[in-house]
């Protein structure tokens, strides 16, 4: 994709013009990036867009091949894949806690050891996430034991 | 070369909750089947370190680096007290813990496996919640921070 950045003239507004064929995928998610700044989320449920605070979302998962972001009580669809994620939200808040799980650390209210070395994370919402053997360590190291 | 290292020292923490507890049950066992003041020698110690060392190195079945479904960790878990009785009944016959014709002796050996797998868990556990436990007065913390930070 071609980027052209030109000086404005005096007095004439800010603006970003875009020069396509089609929306696809990536081009909807630089726009919705452009339109809503960084800090939000786009997220997806039933055809609608959602923007939405990071810090909103309990956990994010990955089922199917597509990644569900889950909120106190609603579920929404996330364009995004899991890794990418990982890279987009803020790294002091979220952990991948399982192979195809992200967690909110500041949405746990209590872990309890769970079978094989894994634990149980009870979430403020009273749904229960496992973290897996491979990323207890992780967690310990996030909280600083 | 960490996983290698958090394996070594898995397999260590294993040996020695094995080998004390072995000996703690040792002790009841001889004591229920040959006697209260039945002679040993010293090599039982040699054997039960040997043996402790045999199904510590069983340890690894337990740990993998893929993630494991609640099923296949269960699975896991089945063929690992398998092999412990395997090793553990191999070795009595070997050194002459138990008589064959003897059900009540193998009984009481069985039961003795038993005992000491489970109470090897228990600390297994019992040291898990004590990391739940730090880790839930560290979240405290850091969520009564991030209040303050709010505020």
């Amino acid at each position: 994709m071609k980027v052209t950045i030109l000086d404005l003239e005096p007095g004439e507004e800010e603006e970003i013009i875009v020069k396509c064929d089609k929306i696809n995928d990536n081009l909807q998610k630089i726009l919705n990036s452009i339109k809503q700044g960084n800090d939000k989320l786009n997220l997806y449920k039933n055809g609608d867009i959602y923007f939405i605070e990071p810090d909103a979302i309990y956990y994010f998962e990955s089922v199917d091949q597509k990644v569900f972001a889950y909120g106190k009580t609603e579920v929404y669809e996330v364009k995004s894949k899991l890794y990418e994620l990982e890279e987009e939200l803020p790294a002091r808040d979220f952990m991948r806690s399982a192979k195809s799980t992200i967690l909110n650390l500041n949405k746990i209210k209590s872990l309890t050891p769970a079978f094989g070395g894994r634990f149980e994370a009870l979430l403020k919402n009273g749904e229960k996430v496992i973290i897996s053997r491979q990323y207890v360590n992780v967690l310990k190291e996030r909280l600083g034991i | 070369m960490n996983n290698i290292l958090e394996k070594i020292r898995a397999i260590f923490q294993m040996y020695l909750q094995i080998v004390a507890l072995v000996i703690l049950a040792s002790a009841i066992y001889i004591t229920v089947f040959w006697g209260y003041d039945c002679e040993v020698d010293g090599d039982i110690l040699w054997q039960i370190m040997g043996v402790s060392a045999l199904c510590s190195l069983c340890t690894p079945i337990l740990m993998s680096q893929k993630e494991l479904s609640k099923r296949t960790m269960l699975f896991r878990e089945m063929i690992h007290f398998l092999m412990i009785n395997v090793i553990v009944l191999f070795s009595g016959f070997c050194f002459e813990w138990f008589y064959v014709s003897d059900w009540k002796m193998i009984v009481g050996m069985e039961l003795t496996i038993v005992a000491v797998y489970v109470g090897v868990c228990t600390i297994a556990y019992r040291m898990s919640q004590r990391t739940a436990e730090e880790m839930n007065q560290k979240l405290k913390e850091r969520q009564e921070e991030m209040k303050d930070t709010e505020n």
